[in-house]
């Protein structure tokens, strides 16, 4: 699985930091950084959750 | 089949009274006619090359059944790559275009970019008023090789869009053209701004993936252009004197508020351009906002080599800015500044961190920053690259890291005290002092 953040729609909301801690990393005004865009094994279920969880709708997976 | 429309407002083409002289110059002895700043070809051309073409397989590049793989290894075998400011390679641009059309059924979208959104360049306003339909030229044989149905031309200067607009009244096809009014701005004509604004949108950027090749205006796949790409395309398939390379557009300016527009081959090197415009800055700025600061043996390179990228510092869209006077610390905070007003506020790591950068600079001007600071400020510069979801955090970024790398003495001197420069402008000029005076007198000087 890939995991993308459109970084014209996040408002830095921190949501997916506290689903996913281990793939969204948040600089120091709050916006995502992503270390790779390939989600690490196991961690499917928590980026799932981070995407349901952004109120912005800001993050997109693919397989 | 003439379809052409005017969508927007249509602006005075009459210069306002004490509006300076731009100078235009075409390097000594390249062809007059080879050259896109000289008289330009028949437009629209004759349906077949004439047969003083030079060109590798006339029949295959007649525009009216122009064969894409012809088009594609021509632009291919003269290494011509985008002039708006990425230099992609238009061949690989091309057939990925043709690909996505081929994969989705639908007829793929032309778009001239013409917003030339930087104000330190010029040369292709000055390319459209001088020669509108070289570059209509170019953008007719795209869409015939791609079998487009609808071509764009998207310009913000009311003036060029007038040229573009007279010349496009006979616009032969394939389809339409549209001639566009695009809002004037510096993200306005980044290419996903371009599509946005085409579909009815605020132009400003989107988020990529998708890249306009795969879904562009109206989800088609999309081929957007710098004006000059087009036009230097049409001259390599209408080129009339055997042996011509690419030539290349440069926007010349100083920081004394002079400014040249000039068409150079481009087996020249930096040196020897600046040479022949005698202008002798120490300090040049290579890309304009987006640029580096050069080093010594950039100058000896030639321009093909810049436009390619296969060397650091790149011509981007060939702004050349010589600084006399001007201490490089300030030119980048007044870069800064600039694309702090300028970004669209889309991007938090954009709309925050160019802020952030710019206040470092500005203190390093000043001579008030501390080594803790310049680390940070160096610590930005590389993190936030491709943070922001079109090139105008990176261009934050490289004029900042190509300071702390390049200019590291000077850096280290305002750390102990601002330079006489700095110090003699505490109000730090604009970055627009930069800009080319416009609308201008065009003065062709032969
Ligand atoms: C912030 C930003 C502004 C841009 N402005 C322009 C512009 O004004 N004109 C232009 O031709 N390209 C501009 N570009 C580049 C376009 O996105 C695109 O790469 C170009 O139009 C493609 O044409 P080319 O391959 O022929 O250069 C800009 C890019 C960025 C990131
Ligand atoms: S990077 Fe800046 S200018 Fe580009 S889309 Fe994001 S906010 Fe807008």
């Amino acid at each position: 699985m890939r995991v993308q953040v459109d970084m014209t729609k996040c408002q830095a909301y921190g949501l997916c930091a506290e689903e996913a801690p281990e793939v969204f990393d948040l600089d120091e005004w709050g916006y995502p950084v992503l270390a790779d865009d390939v989600v690490p094994a196991g961690q499917e279920p928590s980026v799932r959750r981070a995407v349901g969880a952004c109120p912005a709708q800001a993050i997109k997976t693919t397989d | 089949m003439r379809a052409e429309t005017v969508v927007g407002p249509t602006g005075p083409t009459s210069m306002p009274a004490g509006s300076r002289p731009l100078r235009v110059r075409v390097w000594p002895g390249l062809s007059e006619r080879a050259a896109l700043l000289g008289p330009g070809l028949p437009w629209p051309a004759p349906p077949a090359p004439g047969p003083d073409l030079e060109v590798p397989d006339p029949e295959r590049l007649d525009p009216e059944r122009l064969d894409l793989e012809a088009l594609a290894e021509l632009a291919e075998a003269a290494e011509l790559r985008g002039r708006g400011g990425a230099g992609f390679p238009f061949a690989v641009k091309l057939r990925a275009v043709a690909e996505q059309a081929g994969r989705t059924g639908l007829a793929p979208v032309v778009v001239l970019n013409g917003e030339e959104g930087e104000p330190a360049s010029a040369k292709d306003r000055v390319l459209m008023t001088l020669n509108p339909g070289l570059a209509l030229e170019g953008l007719r044989l795209v869409a015939a090789a791609l079998g487009a149905e609808t071509s764009y031309a998207y310009v913000s200067d009311p003036a060029a869009r007038e040229r573009i607009a007279a010349a496009g009244a006979v616009w032969p096809g394939p389809g339409a053209l549209r001639v566009v009014a695009a809002p004037s701005g510096y993200v306005s004509g980044e290419e996903t701004a371009v599509v946005r604004w085409l579909d009815g949108g605020p132009a400003k950027p989107t988020h990529k993936p998708p890249r306009p090749y795969e879904s562009g205006v109206a989800g088609r796949p999309t081929l957007v252009g710098n004006v000059e790409t087009f036009a230097q395309l049409a001259r390599l398939v209408r080129r009339r004197t055997e042996g011509d390379g690419l030539t290349v557009l440069l926007t010349v300016g100083t920081d004394r508020g002079e400014h040249v527009v000039v068409e150079v081959p481009d087996d020249r090197t930096l040196g020897d351009v600046l040479a022949w415009l005698r202008v002798d800055a120490d300090e040049v700025l290579l890309g304009g906002f987006f640029g580096r600061f050069v080093s010594t043996g950039t100058r000896g390179r030639p321009l093909r080599e810049l436009a390619s990228r296969a060397h650091p510092d790149v011509l981007g869209c060939g702004i050349v800015l010589a600084l006399h006077d001007t201490c490089p610390v300030s030119a980048v905070a007044q870069v800064l500044r600039y694309l702090d007003r300028e970004n669209a506020e889309q991007c938090g790591p954009c709309f925050k961190g160019i802020p952030a950068m710019a206040g470092v600079a500005d203190a390093l001007a000043a001579g008030t920053a501390g080594a803790e600071d310049v680390q940070r400020l160096a610590g930005w510069g590389t993190s936030l690259r491709g943070r922001g979801d079109c090139g105008t955090l990176d261009a934050a970024c490289g004029v900042v890291t190509s300071l702390l790398e390049q200019r590291a003495d000077v850096v280290a001197r305002h750390l102990e005290a601002p330079c006489g420069w700095c110090a003699d402008h505490p109000e730090r000029p604009e970055a627009t002092a930069f800009a080319v005076p416009w609308p201008a007198e065009i003065k062709e000087e032969r």
